[in-house]
């Protein structure tokens, strides 16, 4: 019996193996250069995927000391907490009318803001560029508060749509006939039950826009308002010299918002994910 | 008290403030006044040099505090820097200075003023700049930029493996071909980018010209499909079996790693591999030297990525920005700058290719005055879009990528060339 149930534990630790290995191994490889010397990371004979000698923590100590990378972290902090903020009750409100108000237009208009998160930022930014300017927001982090829910809102509504569509409109029913009144059902009634979608929305929507490297790169110049993406490729790759291990340590230390973000709400995010957008 | 929105209320309010969204996008609001008209900003890139970036920046604030002027500099990464003229150009607003680098230049002229008044003071103090200067900044008859330096592509070597091969450093691509036979031999190979990045253009290109061959004349008609072609062609299918196949991979750091990692006894590329071998591995930096341009059987000539200072016809502050260039071009200003270069950014103009920073390190004597055999990317097309996306979509190496690999044969090669030159728009 206790022979059984390990071979079927190693079956389900075998099988799951590969998939663990291909995600973590960048992280892996991310963690190993940013502690290792200058001088090992180009040497031939090291094995790449361990320390030839002891690790360092020098590329983390240029890091904090002889770069902006706390201000970075802090601007991509608030940008991405803004605009995360600003994109999801936009996206709660206009996903609401097209989940539950029929009007016309309303199936042609929900593909069509779908269709919009196809543009690609490449395009985007240049017309967004004259936005920018009229609302006095250049080369500020403003800018990015501003222009991140263009693309954050229509993945979102469209993700909370579907969420809402799982959700029985007999509950709001109730709640209208207890006295709610549409706005209230929707607060008191809708989205408690539509927590699971809300936060994957709004998960969704904070990490892109923490990782989001164009519009940041485009509108924002100045070291002391750039976020973290552009921050460190621009202060740590000059010409062809790429301060690798300064680039992974920023990578690592970078990663670790998200990491924590999806640890503490992984259960929300599938629940929200297997309900709503693809169920 | 009765907390519940109100439908109408609801309505209205979010009624108002859709239509205040609205028309702030629109612009319909007034735009928020810009604070001061005293002040100028310059877009630079992140030089390989970080120090080079801080002389820049202090010349800026004393520039500013002389005359009254608040200025700040701005450093990107190069491969973000067309993306940002493209976005400034299409708000027709951002910094007042930017530098350009190579093509672009030409790609934005109509989008900045004249600089002619500031190239005829400096032509007239110091006498005519480095050749390269005018193809780059002299367009349709004005100077639209001042020249700032040139990052030049030489060659960086290893004197021991040549000493231990008997072999001298080579002058020309047929001495190369001699001792790489030797150094493949040692296990120490030569190597240069036959890849999608600007190093193999910039590699590519010198054996081209050098073997008398080009991509387009002056006067934009296409010119591969020529026997100089294929021989430089030629040369390149036979240099191939004697560098690492890895070649066919590498990006712009790719030659940086060939040589830092110890394995690699020559190739092409700026002094950034010398410079941070002296940083982070003293010992190997001992071992390496540089030398100019190899010659070929048609010439000698040389490249490198080429930056220039151009002036908005948008910017706000246009005087202020043409007299930090000619307070940036002063004598003592220009020399400071060179010197916390540290030797790796040549000068445009020849007046400073004496500068003290070449002669104190022995290593980079060798690379004095590269710049006058320096051409624009393209050379000799005209500097302008096509020559660009030549450059951006990788012709060149590509096509002597896909003889080398075995996949086209010289003259199909060419005339698979002559296609994508067509495509671009050239005749």
């Amino acid at each position: 019996m206790v022979a059984r149930r390990t071979r079927r534990a190693l079956g389900y630790y075998l099988g799951v193996l590969p998939f663990v290995v291909f995600s973590l191994f960048p992280f892996y490889w991310m963690i190993v250069t940013s502690l290792k010397e200058n001088s090992e990371i180009y040497d031939l004979r090291a094995i790449p995927f361990w320390f030839r000698v002891s690790p360092t923590l020098e590329h983390y100590a240029f890091l904090f000391q002889r770069t902006a990378f706390l201000t970075w972290m802090g601007n991509t902090a608030i940008v991405a907490v803004l605009s995360t903020a600003v994109a999801v009750v936009i996206s709660i409100l206009a996903a609401y009318a097209l989940a539950r108000l029929r009007f016309r237009g309303g199936e042609t208009l929900g593909g069509a803001i779908f269709a919009v998160y196809l543009v690609p930022t490449t395009l985007l930014f240049i017309p967004l560029s004259e936005v920018v300017r009229d609302l006095g927001l250049a080369d500020t982090r403003w800018a990015l508060v501003a222009t991140y829910p263009t693309f954050l809102v229509p993945f979102a509504t469209w993700l909370l749509m579907s969420y809402f569509r799982t959700i029985p409109l007999e509950l709001e029913e109730s709640a209208w006939i207890d006295g709610c009144s549409r706005v209230g059902a929707l607060i008191r009634v809708l989205l408690p039950t539509a927590v699971p979608g809300v936060l994957t929305a709004a998960l969704f929507a904070f990490t892109l826009s923490w990782n989001e490297f164009i519009y940041a790169v485009m509108f924002v110049s100045s070291t002391a308002q750039k976020t973290l993406g552009p921050g460190v490729v621009m202060e740590l790759i000059r010409g062809d010299v790429f301060y690798w291990g300064e680039l992974m340590a920023g990578a690592v230390l970078g990663s670790v918002p998200i990491a924590v973000a999806y640890a503490f709400l992984l259960d929300y995010y599938i629940s929200g994910l297997t309900a709503g957008a693809i169920k | 008290m009765d907390t519940r929105v109100k439908r109408r209320h609801f309505l209205r309010v979010a009624g108002a403030a859709g239509a205040a969204y609205g028309l702030g996008l629109t612009g319909r609001f007034p735009r928020i006044a810009r604070a001061q008209e005293r002040e100028m900003s310059i877009l630079m890139f992140s030089s390989f040099v970080p120090a080079n970036d801080e002389e820049l920046r202090m010349q800026a604030a004393e520039f500013g505090k002389q005359n009254g002027v608040k200025v700040t500099v701005d450093f990107i990464s190069i491969p973000e820097m067309a993306g940002k003229h493209a976005s400034e150009v299409q708000a027709q607003s951002g910094h007042d200075l930017s530098a350009f680098e190579n093509l672009q230049t030409a790609m934005v002229q109509d989008q900045l003023i004249d600089l002619d008044d500031v190239n005829e003071e400096i032509i007239k103090r110091w006498g005519p700049w480095h050749p390269i200067a005018k193809d780059a900044c002299f367009l349709n008859g004005h100077w639209k930029a001042v020249a700032r330096m040139s990052v030049a592509f030489h060659v960086t070597y290893r004197e021991d493996y040549f000493a231990q091969a008997g072999e001298r450093p080579p002058d020309s691509w047929s001495d190369l071909l001699k001792s790489a036979r030797v150094l493949r031999a040692m296990d120490h190979p030569v190597g240069f980018a036959i890849s999608q990045c600007g190093d193999a253009n910039n590699s590519l290109y010198q054996i081209l010209w050098g073997f008398g061959g080009k991509l387009v004349t002056a006067e934009g008609e296409i010119a591969v499909d020529s026997p100089e072609t294929e021989q430089a062609i030629a040369y390149v299918q036979e240099m191939f079996p004697l560098m690492d196949r890895e070649v066919l991979a590498w990006d712009n750091a790719g030659n940086n790693r060939f040589i830092l990692s110890g394995r690699g006894s020559w190739t092409l590329n700026p002094a950034s591999v010398y410079m941070s071998a002296k940083k982070s591995n003293p010992e190997l930096a001992s071992k390496l030297n540089h030398q100019g341009a190899l010659t070929g059987p048609k010439g000698r000539f040389g490249i490198g990525d080429f930056y220039s200072f151009g002036i908005w016809k948008f910017a706000r502050n246009k005087q202020a920005a043409k007299d930090f260039l000619r307070f940036f071009y002063e004598e003592n200003n220009q020399n400071r700058y060179i010197e916390t270069g540290g030797g790796f950014n040549l000068p445009a103009h020849p007046h400073f290719d004496g500068h003290p920073v070449w002669r104190r390190d022995p290593k980079l004597q060798g690379i004095i005055g590269y710049t006058k055999w320096q051409k624009l990317t393209g050379w000799p097309a005209p500097p302008d879009r096509r020559a660009q996306a030549v450059y951006a979509t990788f012709i060149l190496p590509n096509m002597f990528a896909q003889v080398v690999s075995g996949k086209l044969k010289a003259k199909e090669a060419m005339q698979w060339a002559t296609r994508q030159l067509r495509d671009v728009g050239y005749k």
